[in-house]
């Protein structure tokens, strides 16, 4: 007899032994023999012991619906984490509790050559401040959602005719990619296609038009003012302001000029600053953050009846952090390349960097500019390892700042034992292979003393792991 | 870093913790033992009554220590005789890699007092007048005189009680087959909305007739079928039900039986399972396959650990079971899922021996070794040998042959060997490269039609399945 013959002569027993009562006169012809004849609460435990046995061994629930396998994990372009380290990754993803702590050591690695593996950590679908290395998982995710979802061609190259063939995350990536490459070729695809997009992908999308960004862009820039978008529209505006186009009312740049004027001071060399106005409120102060949103760099400077040149010459920088801030921030959305370049030059010249003022600027900042201001911010006295790397991100040279005696200062700071593990996680993320090692050793040569902890510290596995990763030469 | 015998003396919480650390200090009680670079951390695991060892680790820096042992006393015995082997080097330290359980100790110490070098949060305990000395802790009392009529009459009140205990389980699994009649009866679909209630009664009553472990299993038993789907509850409690009869007619049909009765009364102790000759003792390789700790209706934690056997000999899985109460607080993980070690273990009697306690282990020197390439043909051929023997068993370990995950409409996933169209319904969460990859081998265990997956080896390497 087949199972599933056995199993219909179970449904009247199985039927009975639901709703309550004796089955023992419904029990299969081929088990009688097995059983003892009268019936009574005997025969039913062991009817019951056999349909028990029966029903374990040989019947299984199936599936209500259709079953999928779903598309096998893509590979991504860099190596994991080789194997050796995987128990130290482990370790320290357990102790960072924080998703923004796990992606700056996703970060962190990606600068080093490195993905996760991903049995120890996968990004979310929706992530879009992780690197673009991650792109296909995120999609991976993204598919794995949506049980009915067509499958994905695979391409070398995004185009408009493949567009709708791409995952959200990897068409970000290939766009962004092609920006670098072919400027021109991805404004084109974004002039086809953008359009057709929901508001935030479009936003993503257009936001990659910083990089890159030429005179070539204005007649398309121009025509995001009218998008359905507000954010878009002020994101265009910025870029079209950077290109020398005046994007800001007048009324708002001439406005912004009333909360400040241009002071001579001096008996025998006059100089010229422009200061702020002392204000009152609170509302004052809200309402100047206001129209420092609404203005332009070059706008707000002919107000003022000076040159965008002029007036970073005559900013005088550390009187006053708030609009020091307000100002760096309006160059870095409007301002242009050269009027960019010479705040930055100023600005590297002081000798107290405020955190802010420079996070203000760090969307424009080349690689080696970070880096700079990076290793100034260290040398301030109120420069922190985790300071640094909010400017520069991860993989930089300290190797001459280490051997400093700012540098050694700081070593000694993250030894404490009453100091919070962020500066030791900052020097984890910052440092590049080379100055992870010799960190580690000035850190051995302090613990143990007297208010250090001690070098198994937990504090320093990330940094310990920076250190044990292989060079790729990434 | 040196310890003084002195401040050891000063430690310990009264005579009677110096007296038991002294009766600690054997080589054959301790393994996996090692120290920090700087050697101002020591670890090791020593036997205990249990199937897996304590872990006891001490910071010597400023006498800190922990113990996973249950002792309420601080420092304990396993932890003053780490200091004390450190401080007369009775037994060797050897600098090494930290292990995680230590890490876990140490990050947890940095959190709650900020300073990990700061002292001890607690004072020990002290808990008697008498002064506390080491010499006086290691000489040895000697043996009192037994009197042979005294023997006798112990040896016949045992065999008196055994019998009693012999008698009181019967009755019990008599109102237990009673009770289940009873549900029969009544109806199992009233049986599943009332399962909580109803179980705990009965449960209550094998616990006053000496059937303790069958009691647990009753009030686990509400767990097991409420986690199934509503569709399948009835075939759940019919299976839950008829495997309890099973059980209780094979008690009485061999009441001698070290494997029924561990299912109904309690297991050996860990004394008598090593004088016993027909316990296998196998040393092999060994992978941790997964871990679960879970609190029980009796306010007993249970760890269950279960084992891969890499090599040849010995049965293919073992299983390391230790209770606790849950008031000793959360202990940590006596394995990393996934490491590799050279294992003694010694395995309690059965027909398909599984359950087992360990020894001693030690860590592998080679490089990391594959799993035997023997999985089982279909999932039929891997439980029936064990269900044919001891129909009553709930869990079976089971490895594998390659297959793959498959998702149904409602997110649920289904486990398909590759060649055949069978698929068995996966009754953890396996979300994760796991449903993106082939599954070359997987360690799971089968539950009443469902798999728990514990480990697969995939294209990404091993995939941990339970976290």
């Amino acid at each position: 007899m087949s199972v599933e013959a056995l199993y219909d002569q179970l449904d009247p027993i199985l039927t009975r032994w639901t709703v309550g009562g004796q089955s023992g006169g419904l029990a299969p012809p081929a088990w009688e023999a097995m059983l003892t004849p009268s019936q009574g609460e005997e025969r039913e435990l062991q009817q019951l012991a056999l349909v028990a046995h029966f029903l374990d061994l040989c019947v299984r629930p199936t599936p209500a619906s259709e079953v999928k396998a779903l598309p096998n994990l893509p590979v991504l372009s860099l190596p994991l984490v080789p194997e050796a380290q995987r128990p130290l990754v482990r370790r320290c993803l357990r102790n960072s509790k924080e998703q923004e702590m796990r992606r700056q050591m996703a970060m962190m690695l990606v600068a080093r050559g490195y993905v996760l593996h991903p049995a120890d950590w996968m990004p979310s679908a929706h992530d879009d401040a992780i690197p673009d290395v991650y792109a296909p998982w995120r999609d991976w995710l993204t598919s794995q959602a949506s049980f009915g979802a067509k499958a994905k061609t695979a391409h070398e190259a995004l185009t408009a005719e493949n567009w709708d063939d791409w995952w959200p995350a990897a068409r970000l990536a290939a766009l962004r990619a092609l920006r670098l490459r072919n400027p021109n070729d991805a404004r084109s695809l974004l002039e086809a296609k953008a359009s057709g997009e929901t508001a935030d992908v479009r936003l993503r999308m257009i936001e990659c038009m910083a990089v890159g960004l030429s005179q070539n862009d204005l007649t398309y820039l121009e025509s995001l003012s009218s998008d359905r978008a507000p954010k878009i529209k002020a994101f265009a505006a910025s870029l079209l302001a950077r290109l020398g186009r005046q994007s800001a009312r007048e009324e708002d740049n001439a406005e912004l000029a009333t909360y400040f004027k241009i002071e001579t001071k001096g008996i025998f060399t006059k100089t010229r600053s422009v200061v702020a106005n002392v204000l009152k409120t609170p509302a004052q102060h809200a309402s100047r953050e206001a129209v420092f949103l609404r203005s332009d760099f070059e706008g707000f400077s002919k107000a003022l009846g000076l040159s965008s040149l002029e007036l970073i010459a005559l900013w005088p920088f550390g009187t006053n952090e708030d609009v020091d801030y307000c100002l760096a921030a309006l160059c870095e959305r409007t301002a242009s390349d050269g009027c960019f370049k010479a705040l930055y030059d100023r600005i590297v010249k002081e000798a107290n960097l405020p955190l802010p003022l420079v996070l203000a600027l760090q969307g424009r900042l080349a690689k080696d500019q970070q880096q700079e201001l990076a290793i100034r911010t260290l040398m301030s006295a109120a420069g922190t390892f985790w300071a640094a790397y909010q400017i520069s991100g991860p993989n930089v040279d300290l190797t001459d700042f280490l051997k400093s005696a700012r540098g050694q200062a700081l070593i000694k700071a993250c030894v404490a034992e009453n100091d919070h593990a962020q500066n030791a996680q900052g020097l984890a993320l910052i440092a590049s292979q080379a100055s992870a090692r010799i960190a580690l050793d000035h850190i051995a040569r302090e613990t143990g003393k007297e208010g250090s902890t001690t070098l198994t510290d937990p504090r320093f596995d990330l940094l310990r792991l920076n250190a044990a990763l292989p060079d790729t030469g990434a | 870093m040196k310890v003084e015998l002195s401040a050891i003396e000063a430690l310990a919480p009264d005579q009677a913790s110096l007296k038991a650390a002294a009766g600690l200090k054997k080589p054959g009680k301790w393994s996996n033992m090692g120290m920090s670079s700087d050697s101002r951390l020591i670890w090791g695991a020593c036997a205990g009554s249990g199937a897996n060892p304590y872990l006891v680790m001490a910071d010597l820096g400023d006498m800190g220590s922990k113990c996973t042992c249950p002792s309420r006393k601080f420092p304990c015995k396993h932890a003053l005789a780490l200091f004390w082997m450190r401080a007369d080097n009775s037994l060797s330290f050897q600098p090494g890699e930290i292990p995680e359980w230590v890490s876990d100790w140490l990050n947890r110490r940095r959190k709650t007092t900020g300073t990990p070098g700061a002292p001890a949060a607690s004072r020990p305990v002290s808990t008697e007048d008498q002064p506390k000395d080491l010499s006086a802790a290691t000489l040895e009392e000697p043996e009192a005189l037994e009197d042979p009529k005294a023997v006798a009459r112990r040896a016949a009140a045992a065999e008196k009680r055994a019998l009693e205990t012999e008698q009181s389980v019967l009755d019990a699994l008599t109102a237990l087959e009673g009770w289940i009649h009873d549900q029969l009866r009544l109806g199992l679909a009233p049986f599943i909305d009332d399962v909580t209630a109803r179980c705990r009664r009965i449960a209550a009553r094998l616990v006053d007739g000496k059937a303790a472990t069958l009691a647990g299993r009753l009030d686990e038993l509400p767990a097991r079928l409420l986690a199934l789907p509503v569709g399948d509850r009835v075939r759940g409690a019919v299976i839950e039900l008829g495997k309890l009869v099973l059980l209780a007619r094979a008690f009485r049909m061999d009441p001698k039986n070290p494997a029924i009765r561990r299912s109904i009364l309690s297991a050996e102790n860990r004394d008598s399972l090593l004088e016993n000759p027909d316990a296998l003792r196998i040393t092999s390789h060994w992978e941790v396959l997964g871990e679960k700790v879970e609190t029980r209706r009796d306010g007993l934690v249970s760890q269950t650990s279960w084992l891969l056997n890499l090599g040849d000999q010995g049965p293919q899985f073992a299983v390391l079971l230790d209770y606790y109460p849950a008031s000793a607080g959360k202990r940590s993980s006596v394995f990393t899922i996934g490491e590799q070690f050279e294992g003694d273990l010694v395995f309690y009697p059965a027909q398909q021996p599984s359950r087992a306690i360990l020894l001693g282990r030690k860590s592998l020197e080679s490089e990391s070794l594959k799993w035997p390439s023997k999985p089982v043909a279909n999932l039929i051929a891997g439980v029936a040998p064990h269900l044919y023997e001891e129909p009553w068993l709930v869990d079976i370990p089971i490895l594998l042959p390659p297959g793959q995950i498959m998702m149904d409409e409602l997110g649920k996933a289904w486990w398909q060997c590759q060649s055949g169209n069978e698929l068995t319904q996966i009754q953890n969460d396996v979300a994760g490269p796991l449903q993106g990859t082939q599954l070359a081998c997987a360690a799971a265990i089968w539950s009443s039609g469902g798999l728990t997956l514990l480990a697969a080896q995939t294209s990404w390497g091993r995939i941990n399945c339970v976290s």
